[in-house]
């Protein structure tokens, strides 16, 4: 076998099929620089693995927004409107009501001439974004629901092996029984050949005289 | 909270239960992989600070990016591969700077200290995909055709990126 060379490094990591680690294992014996090289990996891979995993400084923790809860305001309309009468007939000035984009615009005076801007609804944040949590997380809720749709899981698991397993028994035995009633067909095709056989060879065995 | 009792759930399931409109179980992914993913990088990058907005960038697009995971059963693999093209990009800021190579450690008695120190920055030494096999494999466990996956090279590639690493390391540290 060849020096190590590359492959020192599937040697250390173990990550040869057992032949080629019985090969190398045997090479090894044999060769004092692949075993000094096999070392000083080793002694680099030990002095790395010593070095231990740092804490993150901060924890990193999603919040999902909630979408804002909507307002309707459009209860309020009959009682604008009517207030928006009585103060035009306080007034005596002519009143101009817009209705656009389930918006109400009352205007006094003068008709209205821009059009309308709508306010658009703030847009429901669909992204999400890392923040500092202002309520914890419900870790417990989680792990709760995991844990019980895993249960739930695997109860659903055992019952269909179970099912699958009675019916290959079941299966099994129809074989079985099957297979003894054919057994017990032949032995007994056996023993009455066994009676003919007997009788031919009694047949046979009795002297001449005796026939005719 | 305590995470004690939580028995190691299956990515696969928490993964399945984000996708299906729970949102807040994104944290448990997390939790189980902050820390993991933080060393990833801060051995790549070489400052914490650093590596903590890098961290929490992957994680974000990890969750931005969860519907198109095509395999569920291997999140974790999918998530070392978005922390290391996030790591890349500003990676790829440095090109152009000059850094200084330190002389080697000797390799007299040090403390454990010492040691992570002297790991540390010899880490720092190697070139980047250098470093980063040499961190999957050393400190993650990785296979070789996983630490392929997330770097996008050849699994020979690969074991020659880690042989190269560990020569270079065994002559800065001794």
């Amino acid at each position: 076998m060849k020096h190590l060379g590359e492959q020192v490094t599937d040697f250390v990591f173990g990550e040869l099929s057992s032949t080629e680690m019985a090969e190398t294992r045997r090479h090894l014996a044999e060769c004092a620089d692949c075993r000094q090289t096999v070392e000083q990996f080793q002694h680099t891979h030990s002095m790395l693995k010593a070095s231990p995993d740092v804490e993150p400084p901060r924890r990193i923790i999603f919040e999902v927004e909630k979408r804002p809860a909507v307002v309707s305001w459009r209860w309020l309309a009959p009682v604008g409107v009517a207030a928006a009468l009585i103060i035009a007939v306080l007034l005596a000035a002519p009143i101009h009501v817009q209705w656009q984009d389930s918006q109400m615009t009352i205007s006094f005076g003068k008709p209205i001439m821009t059009p309308i801007q709508t306010v658009q609804p703030p847009a429901v944040a669909a992204t999400t974004n890392v923040v500092p949590a202002l309520k914890p997380v419900d870790y417990d809720r989680i792990i709760r629901e995991v844990q019980n749709s895993q249960q739930a899981w695997l109860v659903n698991e055992l019952k269909k092996r179970d099912s699958m397993r009675t019916a290959e028994v079941e299966r099994l035995r129809s074989d079985l029984r099957g297979q003894l009633i054919e057994m017990a067909t032949e032995q007994k095709i056996i023993a009455r050949q066994g009676d003919l056989n007997a009788a031919s060879i009694q047949i046979l065995s009795s002297p001449a005289g005796s026939k005719e | 909270m305590k995470l004690v009792g939580l028995r190691p759930v299956d990515d696969r399931k928490i993964v399945d239960r984000v996708l299906n409109g729970d949102s807040e179980a994104f944290n448990l992914l997390v939790r189980q992989w902050e820390k993991p993913i933080y060393n990833f990088i801060y051995r790549l990058i070489g400052d914490r600070e650093e590596a903590m907005d890098l961290c929490q960038e992957s994680f974000m697009k990890a969750y931005r990016e969860l519907p198109t995971l095509k395999d569920r059963d291997r999140f974790s693999a999918w998530l070392y591969r978005i922390a290391h093209n996030t790591c890349y990009s500003r990676l790829r800021k440095d090109i152009g700077k000059t850094f200084v190579e330190l002389q080697p450690e000797t390799k007299s008695s040090r403390s454990s200290i010492e040691n992570q120190l002297a790991v540390e920055k010899a880490l720092q030494q190697l070139p980047e995909e250098q470093r980063e096999a040499v961190v999957l494999k050393v400190f993650h466990d990785l296979k070789f055709e996983e630490i392929a996956q997330i770097q996008g090279a050849p699994i020979s590639t690969v074991k020659s990126r880690l042989y190269m690493g560990f020569e270079k390391l065994r002559s800065i540290l001794g």
